[in-house]
Parts: C-alpha cells; sequence; structure tokens
C-alpha cells in the first residue's frame, strides 16, 4: 500500500481519535482544505449510524476463534506444502524416468532424421560400423566405431581401431581357451581380423563366435548371417568356418557366406583359392567364380556373380536377380526398418547397385522408380502398398 | 526472533490489526464472511513467511493491507461478487481511490474500536452496548442485572476514559449515546 495513503490514514485517523499533534492537525487541516477526498473522509464520521453500525458489526467477530480458524488454515497449508513436496519429488522422478527412457528412445532411433527430400513422414540414415563383443567371461563391448585403445583378454590382446578390431598376441590355443563372439546388430557391419592375420568381414543381423586364439592344427569359426572372409594362409591349419550345418574349409582363400535368406538356404561364394565344402553327408568342392547354395542336406553348385560376394563390404547393394522380397530383407536389416504391408510382389527380378551410405529414402525412390510401387516411410517402418 | 516468538508477536499484531483488516476487506468484497475469511489467509501468510515481512509492525501493517486488498480484488474480480468498490469504479485509479478509503475507514474504525476495548470492561460493555447497540439505560441494566444507577456511573466513568483517548470531534459524536 502506498505510503502516502497509509500517512494519510494515519492522519485522518489520528484525528478521529485525537491523537493527532498539533503541527498533524494543521496538516490534515490543509490538506482537507484543498482535497475534497479527505472533506469526504472527515465528513463520513460525522454519521454516528453508520460508524455505529460499522463498529458492532466488528464487535460482532469471535476473535479468539478466528485465532484458531488462522491456526488451523496454517496446519492445512502445511499439508498441502508437504503434499506437493511429495508430488514435486514424484514428479521430478517422473521425468528422470522420462527422459532416461526418451533417452534410450532416441537412441535407439538416432537413425530418424528429417527428410526434405523424398516427402517421407522423416528419413533413416544407413547403418554404420557396430558391433557387441563377448569376452570369455561374459563382459561386453559395445563398439560403436568411435572407440580406440586396446583390450586385454586372458588369452589374447585386442586392438581396438577406427570400426575394426585387431587381434593380437597369443597364437597358441590352450585347452580351455577362452572363446569370444562379435554379434553385429541390425543396422550395422564391422571388420575384424584375428590373430592369424585373416580378415572378415560381419555383416548386418550376424554372429561370429571364434576362439581368442586358434589351435595348433586348425582355425574354426562359427558364423550365422552374413560374413565375407579374406582367409590367411596357412597349409598346416586348415581354416574352418561353420554355418548352419556346413563345414566350410579353406586354405588361402577368400569368400562370402550369406545365411540371411529366409528360406534358409547357405550361400557360399568363392572369390580366390579353394574351398572344400562339407555337409557331413556330402562333399563338393568349389572353384573360383562359383557358389555353392545349400539347404537342409542339398548342395548345388552354381556359377555365382562374384559382385554379389563383395559388393556389401564394398560398401554398396548389390542386386543381380534378386525378387523385392529379398531385396527389401536387406534393405531391413541395413536400415533397420520394420517393412509393413501386404503386398504380393510377383516373380519379377530386378538388377542393380545402390550405394549403402544413401539414406533410405534415397533407396526407396530408386525402388519406387523400379517397382512402381509407393513406399513410405514412417519413423522406423517402411510402408509399401 | 524464533517460531514460537514470532507466533506471539503474530497473535499480538492479530489483535491489533485484524478487525481493522476485516473492515477493509469488507469494504472491498461487500460481505463479512468472505472478508474474514481472506484476512485469516493473510495471517497464515505472515505466520509463515517471518523473514519476508520483518518485524517492524509499520511494514507488517502495510504489508497485510496491502495482501488483504490483493486477495479481495482478486474474489470481486474472478469470484464475481458484488463489489460496492468495484461496481463503483471502473478505471484502476477510481479503483485505487476506493481502496484508500476503506483503507482510511477500515483505520479509523479500527482505531476507535481498540479505544473502546481499552475501557474496563465493565464499562465497556455499558458503552458498547449504549453506543454500539443504542440500547436504553433500562435495557442494559435489565441485561446485565444490575441496578440503572450502576449504568449510569459506568456510563459516566467511559465518558471520562473516552474524553482522554478520542479526539473532540469523535467524541461530539459518540457522547448522545453515553449520556443519560
Amino acid at each position: 500500500m502506498d505510503r502516502e495513503y497509509m500517512e494519510l490514514a494515519r492522519l485522518v485517523s489520528g484525528y478521529v481519535n485525537g491523537s493527532l499533534s498539533e503541527a498533524d492537525a494543521a496538516i490534515l487541516q490543509e490538506r482537507a482544505s484543498r482535497d475534497p477526498f479527505v472533506r469526504r473522509l472527515l465528513q463520513a464520521y460525522q454519521d454516528r449510524g453508520a460508524a455505529a453500525e460499522t463498529l458492532g458489526a466488528l464487535d460482532t467477530i469471535p476473535l479468539d476463534a478466528d485465532w484458531e480458524a488462522i491456526l488451523s488454515k496454517r496446519r492445512a497449508r502445511r499439508k498441502t506444502q508437504l503434499m506437493r513436496a511429495w508430488a514435486g519429488m514424484a514428479a521430478a522422478m517422473l521425468l528422470v524416468v522420462a527422459a532416461a527412457w526418451l533417452m534410450m528412445r532416441t537412441a535407439s532411433d538416432d537413425t530418424l532424421i528429417a527428410d526434405t527430400r523424398y516427402g517421407h513422414r522423416n528419413d533413416v540414415l544407413p547403418g554404420g560400423s557396430k558391433a557387441v563383443l563377448t569376452l570369455s567371461d561374459g563382459k561386453q563391448v559395445l563398439l560403436n566405431g568411435g572407440e580406440e585403445g586396446r583390450l586385454d583378454d586372458a588369452s589374447a590382446v585386442i586392438d581396438l581401431q577406427e570400426g575394426m578390431l585387431v587381434y593380437r598376441g597369443a597364437n597358441q590355443q590352450t585347452p580351455d581357451t577362452p572363446r569370444h563372439r562379435i554379434e553385429v546388430p541390425v543396422g550395422g557391419t564391422f571388420h575384424l581380423v584375428l590373430g592369424d592375420g585373416t580378415k572378415i568381414w560381419i555383416n548386418a543381423d550376424s554372429k561370429l563366435d571364434f576362439p581368442a586364439a586358434f589351435a595348433a592344427h586348425e582355425r574354426r569359426v562359427a558364423i550365422q548371417g552374413e560374413a565375407y572372409f579374406e582367409i590367411a594362409e596357412d597349409a598346416a591349419r586348415p581354416f574352418i568356418v561353420e554355418a548352419d550345418r556346413l563345414q566350410i574349409k579353406a586354405l588361402g582363400t577368400a569368400f562370402n557366406v550369406n545365411g540371411h535368406a529366409r528360406n534358409g538356404q547357405v550361400k557360399t561364394i568363392l572369390t580366390e583359392g579353394k574351398l572344400r565344402i562339407s555337409n557331413g553327408k556330402r562333399e563338393e568342392l568349389i572353384q573360383p567364380g562359383f557358389a555353392l547354395v545349400s539347404k537342409a542336406d542339398e548342395m548345388r553348385v552354381e556359377a555365382a556373380d562374384l559382385e554379389e560376394a563383395l559388393a556389401w563390404k564394398e560398401g554398396y547393394f548389390y542386386f543381380n536377380h534378386k525378387s523385392m522380397g529379398e531385396i527389401l530383407d536387406e534393405l531391413a536389416r541395413w536400415y533397420g526398418v520394420e517393412v509393413v504391408g501386404t503386398v504380393a510382389w510377383d516373380r519379377k527380378k530386378y538388377v542393380g547397385g545402390i550405394k549403402r551410405s544413401a539414406t533410405l529414402g534415397g533407396v526407396c525412390a530408386l525402388l519406387a522408380d523400379l517397382s512402381g510401387r509407393r513406399f513410405a516411410i514412417e519413423g522406423k517402418k517402411l510402408i509399401i502398398d | 526472533m524464533d517460531k514460537a516468538d514470532w507466533d506471539i508477536f503474530v497473535k499480538g499484531l492479530y489483535h491489533r490489526y485484524y478487525l481493522r483488516m476485516c473492515e477493509f476487506a469488507y469494504r472491498i468484497v461487500a460481505c463479512r464472511e468472505t472478508a474474514r475469511d481472506i484476512v485469516q489467509d493473510a495471517f497464515v501468510v505472515v505466520l509463515e513467511n517471518r523473514l519476508r515481512s520483518g518485524d517492524d509492525p509499520d511494514a507488517l501493517k502495510s504489508y497485510l493491507y496491502s495482501t488483504v486488498k490483493h486477495a479481495a480484488l482478486n474474489r470481486v474480480r474472478h469470484l464475481h461478487i458484488a463489489s460496492r468498490v468495484h461496481k463503483a469504479h471502473e478505471t484502476d485509479e477510481a479503483e485505487e481511490a476506493g481502496i484508500l478509503e476503506a483503507m482510511v475507514h477500515a483505520e479509523i474504525v479500527g482505531e476507535l474500536h481498540a479505544a473502546l476495548e481499552s475501557l474496563p470492561t465493565g464499562c465497556a460493555n455499558v458503552c458498547k452496548m449504549a453506543y454500539l447497540e443504542g440500547r436504553k439505560n433500562q435495557e442494559i441494566a435489565d441485561t446485565l442485572g444490575v441496578s440503572i444507577n450502576t449504568i449510569k456511573t459506568q456510563k459516566q466513568r467511559g465518558i471520562a476514559l473516552l474524553r482522554n483517548k478520542l479526539s473532540p470531534q469523535s467524541f461530539a459524536w459518540i457522547l448522545p449515546f453515553l449520556l443519560p
């Protein structure tokens, strides 16, 4: 409240109460003479009836009961404040949980970007170098391509380089040599150099099991999914890749094993050297430029397109007489999307190549042109109709 | 000042200012019950916020007026309670003047009431009945169960005491009620 008003109130009430000094009374009188409002105030108390009514009304107010009311209001308020504090804490915790959830969501969805070119709800970035390495003691190391450093496991020293692991050190497998596993998720690839110098490229949605150090008589690994192998030459120790029920024995060889086909077949394409592939019942000898297609107990050898074996690790999709279903499966693995739609694809086969560094929107633009279908991206869904 | 001392201090302020604050709020919201509710809330705020308002009684009175004013205006504006002040004045300036007037009236009746309260109990009772309720000497004597002469004596005492407490101006209009 304005100080001036307070002062006027003091003067007027003092005047009415007779507690005003002569100097103050003079000030009030002077103000009353020029300010009709002050005059009106003073005149109001000439009306005895109204003033008496006011005083009477004030006298009916129960002072003790109202003081109790104030104290009980304070108690209620404190209770409310306590509840508010609790609610605040609960809200804060909820916020933390929500933020964590959002971060996890964002972490899994950080491949989503705005689409400014193709008219989809959003676009999806291509996959990249990522994998989870599981050491013999069960410890897991997340590899997102950016790590540098050195891991020291019981039987191997592993260098982490940009987007790849290089095994060094012990080359002798003891009876209880620990086994390592690399899992490459959807939307990833990973490159690995084993202790013997063998290079392995692991494609998206694939697993490789291998010993931290190889035995003296053989080198044995197991693959699920797709990987390309460049086997280091070592005549004394054949390199054996287990894929599904196949044993692929190589000597100084480069080949691609792909077990991703929906129909359960495993296709091994040999690019260099020689392969001896056994399914436990039969054995086939493969020459470079040929592929072995295995399904259940059947094995057949066919002429192969080497591009198909090499393309993915060189950074592009390569489709040579692939159905749209097969193409979409590969896209789903690389972009980490779910393909939605009940389109019955015809038997048409497609030929072409697409850079794996393209965004999903770019790939879809191409496929829409080729197939005459409409492709739409919504979040992590690829919708086709 | 610790918490218990503060409560006692605020209770002192309460006895000094509660009624005039009620009067002030009433002149804005035009409802005695609502006015009490608003002023009670203001005292709760003072009880809870001792550091903010300090312990200077003048500052606290000012703070009380300000708190009650805002709460009362909020009631008038948001709860659409009929208000003499709000209805009579449309502009903020006029409203401000109305608030000032209400405050000055509250101060005056507050001081007046305090002066009556300070009379000795028997004397004050008689004076209140006569002055506030406009009752005749015989009625008061019947109510209190005393003789009419006792009433007259108490009134005389009241006049003598009030003469020292109230200004000649206010005494002039309180006197007719007290004379036999």
